[in-house]
Order: C-alpha cells, then structure tokens, then sequence
C-alpha cells in the first residue's frame, strides 16, 4: 500500500460494552491497524439496546470510534428492521471517513444489511467478512445443535431447520438463506478462524475460493511464561514409573510416545474452566465427570470455574449446575467472573484448561489464551476444538458431551500417563495481535489490487446487451 | 399467539355483541374461547344447540351435551359450520375461511327427553381436563336464522316430522295441513342476487302430481314455475316420513332454481304461491326464509348444500355456479368511485425491457425478500416492477417501508393500489393497465430468483419462440422438486364433468425432471405464478379472466384463449426459479370451503373451455 489506507473495521460490540470473543478480536485488530504509520482505522460497533440520546442513534466513543444503538434487528433471518439505521446513519459515516476496506467482523445487530450499506456507498471498495460463528447457517443462535436435545447438526436444510423451529416453515427457513446470500454475495473475502467453518459455510453455499483460513491475533505476552512449579495435593501419589504405571486410556498412541509419563515428582492435577456458563459451553459436562470419579482421585483434583452468565440461564440449568457443584464441593470451587487482566494470574495457577463445549466451536479465544500462557488444553473432539488442539502433543481430547469420557481422561492425568511438561513445551505459540494484523493488512493490499484491476477491466470491455438475443449481441 | 391478545379480542367481541362472556374465558388462560348462543328443545325431538367456538390450538377434544349421567356424540365432529361475521371481526387472526359458527341437533331420546335446565354443556380438553358450562334457555323466537331452518327441516324430516315451511303463516289458515291434497313442501334456502334474481332451494313432497302452480309471489308479482329449469335432485333423508307409502321410482325431492325474479326488500310478502288440481289455492309465507348475504358469505352458503359426493354434484354446481357468477358480477360493477393510487420509487425506468407486475397480498415480507435478489441482478435496472397492492390491510405498511427498501436495495418500481381487494386476475389486470414496455411478466411476490439473469433469458427467448403466447420457466420447490413444468388437463376425479388443471411432474426432483429437457417445449397451458406474454397479445385476450373466484385457474384460461387465437403456449426448462407456495398460516382453515370454491372454479372453467379441451385432447392423441 502505497497511499494511506482507511480502514473501516465493524463490529456486534464494543468490548468496554459487551466482552465478547468477537468485540475483543475484532476491537484488537483496529486498534493494531491504526498504530500502523500508513493506516487510518474507524471503530463502528452495534450498542444492542443502547441509548437514544440527543435524537440520535449514533454515538462517539473516541474520534474514531462510533457505536449506533439498534434494537429492531430481526434475528430470523438477520435483517435490520429499521432502515435508516444504515441508509442514513451508516451512510454518514462510510461518506465522512472514505473507507478504502471495510471489514466486518460481526453482522448480528447491525443486520446484514450493513453489507449491502457498503456496496451501495461503493460498489468498488472491498468487503471482508470474517465468520465467526453459523448463523448464517444456523438459526438455533448459529451453533448448529439441535433445538432441546442440543445433539449435534451437520447440515442445515429447510425441512430439518423447521423441525427444530416448528414456528417457521420450510419456506421461511428457505426464504432465510436467500435473504442472507444475497448480501453475502457482496463480500469480497470472508475470513474464517478455522477450517471446519470454513467447511461448513463451503457446504452451505459459499463459493470455496472466497474464504481464507486467518487465525484470529491474540494479546501475547511478551513470551511463555516459565513453568511454574505446580503445588503437589497428594505426595504419595506423586511418585510413579514405568511399571507401576497402568495401562490407561490409548495412553500408548498417544502422540507416539510423547505423552507418556517418565518419573515425575510433580503433580498437574489442577482443571480450569474458563467462559460463560451456558449449556454450550459444557460445565455440566465437566461438573458429571467429576461426580464418576473415584474418591481417590478426587481427593487429588481441584477444579476452579472462572466463568459468568450462569444467572440468566434457564432455572432448570441453574438447578443442574447449582445440584452438581453441591455433590462436587470437595474440589470445585466456582469463582465467578474475570477481569481479562487477571487471567495470566489465573491460568498460571492451574494445569490444564478445559474446555468441554457441547457445541462446534469455531476458534476458542481460550484455547488461544491457554496456549498463550504454556497451559496444555483437554478440549471435545470435535470442530473447531479438535483443530487447534493436537491430542497427546498439545493437550488431550474426549468425546463431546461425555462426562464419562472425560472423567476417564482426567484419571489418566491423575494416574500421571501424560507427561504434562511435555505437552506443555508443545504448546504452539498463538498468533499475535501484530501478526495478525500484517497479515490482514496484506489481504487488505490484494483486495485493493484486484479491485483496482477489476475496474480497469470493465472500463475496457465491450458491453453485451442481455437483453437481445444471443446471436445479435455477438454482431458488432 | 398471545393469550392476552386473544383475551383483548374477545373482550372486545363481547361487548360489541353484547354477549356474555363464558364463565371459563374468564377464569381459565386457556387460550380458547366460546359461546354457546342458544340451545332449546324443537318439537318435543330434539335439543338446537347454536354457538361459536375459537380454539386455535385445539384444545378443545369434544363438545357433549349431558345431563351427569348420559351424554350425547360429539356436536363439533357433526355440526354444520357457518361463518360469524360478528365474532370474527374480534379475532385479528381469523379470515373468512374460519367458519367458528356451529350449529347441531341432539336427539332427545338419547338424553330422555331431560327439560333442558337440568343439561350442561361439557368441554373436554386434549390436556384431560374437562369443563361444564351450564346452557342457556331460549326459544327459537329469538334466533330467526333460515339456515338452522333448513336444516332443523332437513333433520327432523328424516324422522318423519312435519315441515316447518317458516315460523308461521301470515294467516293462520294458510297452512299446507289446509289442503286436501297431500304435499309438503319446505324452503331451505331463499337469496335474492343483485340483477333481478332469486335463488331458491328445498324440496317437494308430491307423490299425487297435486301441484298444478308453484310460483314465487310478491305483491301481485309471479314468478315463473320454481320447478321449470330446476335441477331436481334426491333427498334420501325424506324416505323415512313417507311412512311407508308408494315410493316413486326416483326420489327427486330436492329443487334448487335461479329464478328470474326482482325483490322488493322494502316489502315483507315474500310467499309461495300454489294451485292444485283440484282448485285449491294457497298463499304461504316464506317472507323470513329470503337472506340477502354478501357475495362471499352467499357462495359458501350456496355451495355448502350442495353434496359433492354424489352423482348429481355437477348438476347441482351448475344451479348454484349460475347464481354465484351472477352475483360475482354484479359485485365487481361499481368500481368507478374508488380511489387509485401509483407511487414511483426511483427514477421511473426509461423504455423498459419488460414490465413485471407483482400483486401483494397478506405477507408483504416477500417483497424485501424478492427485491433482496432482483438487486443483484443488473437486469432489474431496466425493467419496469410494479407491486400491485391487492389488500387493504397492507396498504400502510407498504407504503411506509417502500421509500426505504427502494434505498436499500436500489432497484426502481412502482407501487399501485386499486382502491380495493381485485382477486388475482382483478389486480394482475390493473396492474398491466400501468405498463409501458412491450412485454409483460406476471410473478407471484412467493416467486424468488434461483440466479441473476434469468429475465433477460426469458426475454430473449420469448423473442426467438415462434408464436408465443404464454411463456413460463421452470418453478422449484425450495426442496429442489417441481412445482411447476407446464400444465395439462384431466378430468376430476370425482366429478366426471369437470376438467382440472394438472401440474406435470409435480413433486419430482427437478433434476430428474429438467435433465431430460432443454429447449422450450410446447404444452397446453403455463403457470401464472411467472408467465411471460406480450402487452399486446396480453390486451387483445383481454387479460386475465375475472369472473374466478379467489385466484385460481386464471392461468390456464389465460393460455387457452391464447391457443384459441393461434398463439402457442411454451415451458421453459433451461431457466429456472424457485416458487414457495404460500402455505397457509392459518389455523383454521376450512378445506371444504376451499375445495369448494375450487370446484365453482373448476365448473367455470369447463363451463367455458370444456369443448376447447376435449378438441384438445382429441388433437393432441391423433398426432401422436
């Protein structure tokens, strides 16, 4: 890039506002993104709910960065509503700030809409979409799980979306997939933090060529942090070999050897789940493991649950979670929610990160963060989960949605089959923050290319009338 | 739906009625609603029971009357249905196909002849739950309704009563028991139709050939003979009141007769005028048996009586059809004072390749849903779209987010309003009245592109087709199946009559189906679900017939008087869009009612291309 870019980058939320995954990622890169010398970057995120004040929906967070409180978005088919929300208030902006790239992160809220508010500004200036979750597949909050039984989803159909939602028709859900390819049909480049998603929306329509697999960046500190002596719950239990050691779980395939215990002195028998508490996320799952281990194994254990939301889940949920952390309280303790500055203090004082979602997944930020501080992961086998986590090299995996699975692989660790530090010296450095941006600076730059080669070809090419039959059209 | 939205409404209908509100719709949130509106003892044989029942979860499993120890069948699985004006108006979601009016007889044998202060009505809940309302007591004074008429008439002949011809003469001696002769006769059915006609139906018990005269009377006013030109049909449910006397080879009791005849409303003599041989005369009231309806509600009533299972259901269809036309067109006459709007959003398209119209009625998110895709098709930008409002109801909505949606989605159309509800035919019509490019495309809103370019297609092929007249490409199922891949013609199934339309390949997978096909093919008639022809062609066939009732067949009417005129009708399967049907979203709905208005239509059809299609088919198997 030769001249100075101007970069618009969108977002669901700002991450002062709503701390989610997204907010944060998408929030990170701007901010990379406008430190750059030759970069101007805005910051427009949806306030879901957010105030009316001063008579407008717009609002200044800094002087580049700009929140519109939406609260008419249609989350069926992902519409916004009330139009002027982006033909006047979105309009004013793209005309003020001149983007060269818009790239957004997240469209719920906003509606999908805010495509087509681009394209309308411009039809010339590249579109980036990076795809965080399914919904445009999936109207079950984009997760791909079934309504109820929450069992996994392969594939969305009109017939079996409408089976989940009895309340639309197929023809509503058909009408849905429609509506939302048709802005998607705008986009340039859609970004995907993993290649299972990639996958599905390649399934789902997508042509194959339009997505890229980016990892998202991550904050890293400045580098792994030592390995921090664990403290030792039982000694007399620490102390194994070779041959007293049990034949436990696949331990012998385990990442051809890599994983498997030689002496050790140290116990790694501290579990941490990080995240919200919601049936997705599987801290039922983890919390039923524990109720299947022996008593001696979890006199060896602690737990901690560092986690929130649990009080605006579904009182049946509460009830489980409230009835599984009584039978449990001997070694899991829940803490609550986190400041994201204390979770480098968190992680070291834990082994291993969980992560038992019953969901897909796409690229866990706390797979990333774990990695980020040394913390091997045990992780479901499945979508994005089961990409970034190498089992046996990296960290161990179970069969989602099985307590008895995990409980087994948790003995494992207890029983000291896993050399921990092992899995932990493999743990894959994550991408930066500052990587990240590079490398999307870079997208950004081949999209300008191509965008700029595109118009000089249309200028060039003769115009064939589609409306006049083939043969005359090809006549001069 | 809300229960509190329904609670409202039926409040509301309440008190616009003045009814009383059951005592459970008001305890219960149960989210159904009722009123049983009278219930007496007739003539020492039956209990009347007269009510309405809104139930749009159906809840409700069975209605019983029951005195706690015996109880009758269930009254909802058996009683005739009629539509409540009054109350549906309190229901935002109910329509006119929502036929919540019940009416039926209990024996009163079955409950031993109990006084009906002693009986309950009794609700019985899918749930388990079961609730007793207590009845209220009226006469039938108090409900003067001809249709319960007929059929406390109907029913109770059967078992051998008397008829009751209206609540009493005008004087008391006028009396078919006066007689000598033995007759009976009962009016079922009496609807003056706007252009000077009566439409008249009952039977006619005269196994003496007594009856020289019968004519309708009013004033000093005759009519013709009610039995010339009517379609006599049986009425088995008589057999049993003639108490074993000779029967005759048929049992044509039944009568329905359009009379040309012009009602004075202001006057109250309406009356059967009758002469027998043996030159007695009679003058009987049937002044209350005469309803004047409005069109909907009289063409459910008409086509209500007539049995479609039997053998002399065409015969019958053809009776009611003849007065159901009738006031059909007189319904459509005074449209000279409404008011027209077009509004143009965008600057209008300058000579426009084509013009595609698109009636809008009930869900109008079809419109964002279509325009969402017309935007990503640069053919759009030359063609000229006029949504076509059809319905008042959306008339707000409609305007308020077109400005918004022309924005968004950058693609120019205009929005016109007939002043009222057209019909599909009716608005299609009006539409094409606001064209001004060469060629026409009529699309339902439910018809949503499969890919950009496919009008222009379409255009380039109705250019090179040798004759057209209809052209019309492949439609989807949003499962991939057809929907639509030309239509022929088949006789009814039931009614042997009658000629129906048939979609071909319907159901397979289009793959399988347009695999086998490209190039346009010659068939009878097309769909007007996206039909292609010329403004001119269009204007000379004088666009779609009007005269059916609530969309349907237009379009093979359409293509047969093109065919009449020697243009050819072509399916497309090189070109494909996807149709998703409207299903209805209601709860309610009456399939009879539709089935039946689809058999008036299916009647008119015939009625007029019935020779066309035999020539037709006859052609079509010779050159094969």
């Amino acid at each position: 890039m030769t001249d100075r870019e101007r970069i618009l980058v969108i977002a669901n939320g700002h991450p002062a506002i709503a701390k989610g995954g997204v907010e944060i990622v998408a929030y990170n890169l701007f901010k990379e993104i406008d430190r750059r010398p030759n970069c101007d970057a805005m910051f427009f995120a949806a306030q879901p709910n957010g105030p009316i004040e001063r008579g407008t929906r717009v609002s200044r967070r800094k002087d580049n960065e700009v929140l519109l409180s939406t609260h008419t978005t249609n989350f069926f088919n992902l519409s916004q509503s009330h139009k002027p929300a982006i033909l006047w208030h979105f309009k004013e902006l793209l005309e003020l700030f001149r983007p060269t790239v818009v790239h957004i992160h997240a469209y719920i809220h906003l509606g999908v809409e805010i495509i087509r508010g681009v394209h309308n500004y411009d039809p010339d200036v590249p579109i980036v979409l990076t795809l965080h979750e399914y919904l445009g597949i999936c109207n079950q909050n984009g997760q791909m799980v079934k309504r109820g039984s929450h069992k996994l989803c392969y594939e969305s159909s009109p017939i079996d979306c409408h089976e989940c939602f009895p309340e639309y028709s197929p023809a509503d859900f058909f009408l849905r997939k429609r509506f939302i390819q048709s802005f998607f049909s705008l986009v340039d480049q859609f970004v995907s933090p993993s290649h299972f998603l990639a996958e599905r929306y390649v399934e789902w329509g997508l042509p194959a060529e339009k997505i890229r697999v980016m990892e998202n960046g991550q904050v890293v500190t400045a580098s792994k942090p030592e390995k921090k002596r664990s403290q030792t719950f039982s000694s007399a239990a620490a102390v194994e070999t070779e041959a007293t050691k049990p034949k436990g779980r696949g331990a012998a395939e385990v990442g051809a050897g890599i994983g498997k215990l030689r002496s050790r002195r140290v116990q790694r028998n501290r579990f941490a789940f990080f995240g919200q508490v919601t049936p997705f996320k599987g801290v039922d799952v983890l919390l039923e493991s524990i109720t299947r281990l022996k008593p001696a194994i979890r006199k060896e254990i602690f737990v901690s649950i560092h986690g929130s939301g649990l009080e605006t889940q579904t009182p049946d949920f509460q009830e489980k979670i409230g009835q599984l952390l009584r039978e449990t309280k001997d070694c899991v303790k829940l803490f609550g929610p986190y400041e994201p500055r204390d979770l480098e203090g968190l992680m070291l004082d834990v082994d291993w990160v969980v992560v038992p979602s019953i969901w897909w997944e796409n690229s866990p930020v706390v797979i990333e963060e774990a990695f980020c501080h040394g913390r091997p992961v045990i992780c479901s086998d499945i979508g994005g989960m089961a990409e970034k986590v190498r089992d046996g090299v990296d960290g161990l995996t179970f069969k989602v949605n099985s307590p008895q699975d995990l409980a087994n692989t948790i003995e494992a660790v207890v029983n000291g089959e896993y050399a921990w530090d092992e899995l932990q010296a493999n743990t894959r450095t994550p991408l930066s923050v500052t990587d990240s941006a590079d490398a999307h600076l870079a997208l950004y730059s081949e999209l300008l290319r191509a965008a700029a080669k595109r118009v000089e070809c249309q200028a060039g090419a003769p115009k064939r009338d589609p409306w006049k039959p083939l043969e005359q059209a090809a006549q001069p | 739906m809300k229960n509190s939205l329904v609670k409202r409404a039926t409040v509301r209908a309440l008190r616009s009625l003045g009814l009383r509100n059951s005592e459970y719709s008001e305890r219960s949130t149960a989210p159904f609603h009722f009123e049983i509106d009278h219930f007496y003892a007739l003539k020492n044989e039956a209990y009347v029971v007269h009510g309405w029942l809104v139930d749009p979860d159906e809840l409700v499993a069975s209605l019983t009357v029951t005195d706690g120890r015996r109880a009758s069948g269930d009254l909802l699985a058996s009683a005739q249905r009629r539509d409540r004006a009054d109350v549906r108006q309190a229901f935002d979601h109910l329509g006119l196909e929502d036929e919540i009016g019940f009416v039926n007889l209990v024996s009163m044998a079955d409950l031993g002849h109990a006084p009906t202060a002693r009986l309950h009505a009794r609700f019985a809940l899918t749930t388990g739950e079961v609730f007793n309302f207590p009845m209220p007591e009226r006469t039938i004074e108090d409900n003067p309704d001809r249709e319960l008429y007929a059929m406390v008439n109907r029913r109770l002949h059967a078992k051998g009563s008397a008829a009751i011809v209206s609540r009493s003469g005008r004087d008391p001696r006028d009396t078919l028991e006066s007689l000598n002769a033995d007759v009976r006769i009962a009016v079922d059915s009496c609807y003056p139709i706007a252009g000077g006609y009566l439409f008249l139906s009952g039977w006619i018990v005269d196994l003496d050939h007594a009856i020289t005269t019968l004519k309708v009377k009013q004033g000093e006013v005759l009519s013709q003979d009610v039995r010339r030109n009517a379609t006599r049909y049986p009425r088995p449910d008589l057999l049993p009141s003639l108490n074993g006397k000779k029967t005759p080879r048929d049992n044509d009791f039944g009568l329905s007769v359009l009379l040309k005849f012009e009602l004075d409303d202001g006057a109250d003599d309406l009356a059967l005028y009758m002469e027998t041989q043996d030159g007695e005369t009679l003058t009987l009231d049937i002044s209350g048996a005469s309803q004047r309806l409005d069109v909907i509600e009289m063409s459910k009533r008409l086509l209500g009586e007539v049995d479609f299972t039997t053998r002399d259901a065409g015969a019958r269809l053809g009776c009611v059809g003849q007065a159901i036309r009738l006031a059909w067109q007189a319904s459509k006459q005074d449209l000279h004072d409404v008011e027209i709007t077009k509004e143009a959003f965008g600057e209008p398209v300058k000579s426009p390749a084509v013009t595609v119209i698109v009636p809008l009625y009930g869900r109008y998110d079809f419109m964002e849903y279509q325009l969402s895709q017309f935007a990503i098709d640069p053919d759009f930008q030359q063609v000229e779209l006029i949504y076509v409002i059809d319905d008042p109801e959306i008339l707000d909505p409609v305007r308020a987010t077109s400005a918004d949606l022309h924005a968004m989605y950058g693609v120019p159309f205009i929005v016109v309003w007939g002043g009222r509800n057209r019909g599909f035919a009716g608005a299609n019509n009006f539409g094409a009245g606001f064209a001004t490019s060469d060629t026409l495309l009529l699309l339902n809103s439910d018809v949503i592109p499969k890919y950009p370019g496919w009008l222009s297609a379409m255009k380039r092929a109705h250019v090179e087709l040798d004759s057209p007249g209809g052209i019309a490409p492949a439609l989807l199922y949003e499962d991939d199946s057809i929907q639509h891949a030309g239509m022929t013609f088949d006789l009814h199934p039931d009614i042997p009559e009658l000629f129906v339309n048939v979609h071909e390949y319907k159901g397979l997978p289009a793959s399988l189906v347009l695999s086998q096909q490209t190039a346009p093919k010659e068939v009878a008639a097309v769909t007007a679900a996206c039909l292609m022809m010329s403004t001119e062609i269009y204007t000379e066939l004088g666009g779609l017939d009007e005269r059916y009732i609530l969309g349907d067949f237009e379009d093979s009417d359409l293509c047969l008087k093109a065919l009449d005129k020697g243009y050819k009708n072509y399916f497309l399967p090189s070109i494909e869009l996807y149709h998703v049907e409207r299903q209805s979203q209601n709860l309610f709905e009456n399939k009879t009612w539709k089935q039946r208005i689809t058999l008036y239509n299916c009647w008119e059809h015939t009625e007029k291309w019935g020779n066309s299609i035999r020539a037709l088919k006859l052609s079509r198997g010779s050159s094969d």
